[in-house]
């Protein structure tokens, strides 16, 4: 059994009148298998999701992505299905998650039905099996 | 308008460390920041319970029928939210209030997420079993 320690930090000066700093963390134990998986993607808009970053072979797990394109929006999508309204994320340039997925659906990136055309080496994913 | 800015770090030791082993020989250490505009409606950083109801159904955070971009934070507790104290470990599952897109979150005791959710998904929660305390907030994007 392995170990990750994510944290999360969220500040801010304006978002209300009284400043926001708030800082969690956590220790996540891993499974058995301590599967890590780093890889970089590069979403399109042609194939039926995008392109598959995680299977439900690996059950639940701990994923971290982070959109690395200059431009192109990239959409996190649950089916294989690229058009905009099936997605459940929208990470612009620069965004990034964090999350526990269920592992009981797949999960596709891709850049949304409108043309857009293929994010190159644009979305940095990090799994780690629970 | 306003800022927010999260900063999220992953840390893991190597696998040879004597304490807190890593997963693989190279130990983690990952450190990402933004800065995203916000504006409102936001919910501020709250206690919510699970079975909690604001008008759109037990559980739901955020409806269906808001259609903007929210940057959503929410973390499990670790205790009941039938009296606030008692720790618990059951399951909390996130799932959008439209329900059609098949996303799905599961949020062990102590566990957070953070993530930008498209509009009109909504957001809804589920405990396993007995209801439990989480700590939610969200900023629509600017």
């Amino acid at each position: 059994m392995a170990t990750l320690t994510p944290t999360l930090t969220l500040t801010s000066t304006d978002v209300t009148g009284d400043a926001l700093n708030l800082s969690v963390t956590d220790t996540l134990t891993l499974g058995a298998n301590d599967l890590r998986k780093s890889s970089i993607f590069s979403p399109n808009d042609v194939d039926p999701g995008g392109l598959k970053i995680f299977s439900t072979v690996q059950g639940k797990s701990y994923i971290y992505v982070k959109n690395i394109h200059a431009s192109l929006i990239i959409y996190l999508v649950a089916a294989a299905d690229t058009a905009e309204s099936a997605a459940w994320m929208e990470l612009a340039a620069g965004e990034f998650a964090f999350f526990p997925w269920a592992g009981v659906a797949d999960l596709f990136a891709n850049t949304g039905d409108n043309g857009a055309g293929v994010a190159t080496a644009g979305l940095e994913v990090m799994i780690f099996e629970a | 308008m306003a800022t927010l800015t999260p900063t999220l770090t992953l840390t893991a030791n190597s696998n040879t460390a004597s304490s807190s082993p890593g997963l693989q020989s190279d130990a983690i250490n990952l450190s990402v920041t933004d800065s995203l505009t916000t504006t409102a409606p936001s919910m501020g950083i709250s206690t919510v319970a699970s079975d909690d109801n604001f008008g759109d159904g037990a559980g739901v955070l955020i409806p269906e029928e808001d259609t903007t971009i929210n940057y959503v934070y929410i973390r499990h507790l670790g205790v009941l939210a039938s009296d606030g104290t008692t720790a618990t470990t059951n399951l909390v599952e996130v799932d959008s209030d439209a329900n059609s897109d098949g996303f799905r979150l599961s949020l062990g005791a102590g566990e957070f997420a953070f993530f930008p959710l498209l509009g009109s998904e909504g957001l809804r929660v589920t405990a396993a079993s007995a209801a439990v305390m989480l700590e939610f907030a969200y900023w629509s994007k600017g």
